[in-house]
């Protein structure tokens, strides 16, 4: 009876206590009901375990031993690691680790691929480059048919498919100073104190239009 | 001088110390030390025994030895405590300290008709 009642608090002490010293502690229990007999002794015998149990249990778990991470001696010049610890992963908490690391992965990846779409320090406004090429080609497009009378340059454009388109900006997200030139001619001005030269080109059909900026302090690439 | 990990030492790992200091003894063996040579004031309990004897194996103060003598199961066999030279002079540090405490008392009569 009180071996097993001693077994059941045995289990109250942490893994490493039980496993290092566990038989041993439950040996020592069973000398001394063997030894001390009798309705007193046995009475002291359990006041004398309660009260261990009370002082060293809480001593046990503040030992408890913590995963031990060492530097080993470097293997071919690569430095190694080695890991120490006297029980493998809980499994749920690699279910969980291993969901996070997904999560985190994924949004690396979708941030990186994103990124690559526009610059966000071009405003999709009125001014931003995508406006500005779309204005362009079609005053461009209106001019080589000879629909409005845009700056008198413009109208020298060629009738063919916008093929190429270039200007200049500060690259700020203001209005850019500089000039625009689709197929080398200029369909606008500006003034362009600090040049920023970009330079773009337009599929034949017009769907498809890439620029890069570039800049001393900036570099774009826009894809609209 | 760099402090000793077992400084100040506890009272159970001192008389733990103080009893290996005669024979290689197990566990259950020094708790019956430890109770005699404090006329049955210190009773080790087994959580308070085998984590004090860890924390000395730790310290190299004591180490282990295996019981050959003893039943080829091994979870039958004792395991044995042997006090090291290190060991050995941690506890003579203490008593000496404590005898020095002892003298000290003495002169300040503080131990007056007891005979110690």
């Amino acid at each position: 009876m009180s071996e097993k009642l001693y077994s059941l608090l045995l289990k109250l002490y942490p893994n490493h206590f039980r496993r290092a010293y566990g038989d041993e502690a439950l040996r020592l229990v069973l000398d001394r009901i063997r030894d001390e007999k009798g309705f007193l002794c046995g009475l002291r015998l359990w006041f004398d375990l309660l009260v261990d149990l009370a002082i060293s249990l809480p001593r046990e778990y503040r030992k408890a031993p913590t995963a031990r991470i060492l530097v080993a001696n470097p293997v071919n010049g690569d430095p190694s690691f080695q890991l120490l610890t006297e029980r493998s992963p809980n499994p749920a908490l690699l279910f969980v680790a291993s969901l996070l690391t997904a999560a985190l992965f994924w949004t690396c990846v979708t941030a990186v691929a994103h990124s690559r779409t526009f610059p966000t320090r071009f405003p999709a406004d009125s001014y931003s480059l995508q406006a500005i090429v779309q204005t362009d080609v079609a005053l461009a497009r209106s001019a080589s048919q000879g629909e409005s009378g845009i700056d008198n340059r413009v109208g020298n454009a060629d009738s063919g498919p916008v093929s190429a388109y270039s200007f200049c900006t500060t690259a700020n997200g203001d209005i850019p100073p500089g000039a625009a030139l689709i197929d080398g001619k200029i369909v606008r001005t500006f003034k362009n104190e600090h040049p920023t030269h970009g330079e773009g080109s337009i599929d034949p059909a017009g769907s498809c239009a890439t620029i890069g900026v570039q800049s001393p302090r900036d570099k774009a690439t826009r894809t609209p | 001088m760099p402090k000793r990990k077992l400084d100040p030492l506890p009272s159970a790992a001192f008389h733990i110390l103080l009893a290996l200091a005669g024979e290689d003894l197990h566990g259950y063996a020094i708790m019956r030390q430890v109770e005699q040579q404090t006329s049955g004031r210190v009773r080790l309990g087994p959580g308070t025994l085998y984590g004090s004897l860890r924390t000395l194996l730790e310290a190299s103060l004591i180490e282990e030895l295996e019981d050959s003598s003893g039943p080829k199961d091994s979870a039958e066999r004792r395991r044995y405590y042997h006090l090291t030279s290190a060991g050995l002079k941690v506890v003579r540090a203490e008593v000496e300290s404590l005898a020095q405490t002892l003298r000290i008392a003495r002169a300040k009569r503080i131990l007056r008709g007891v005979d110690v």
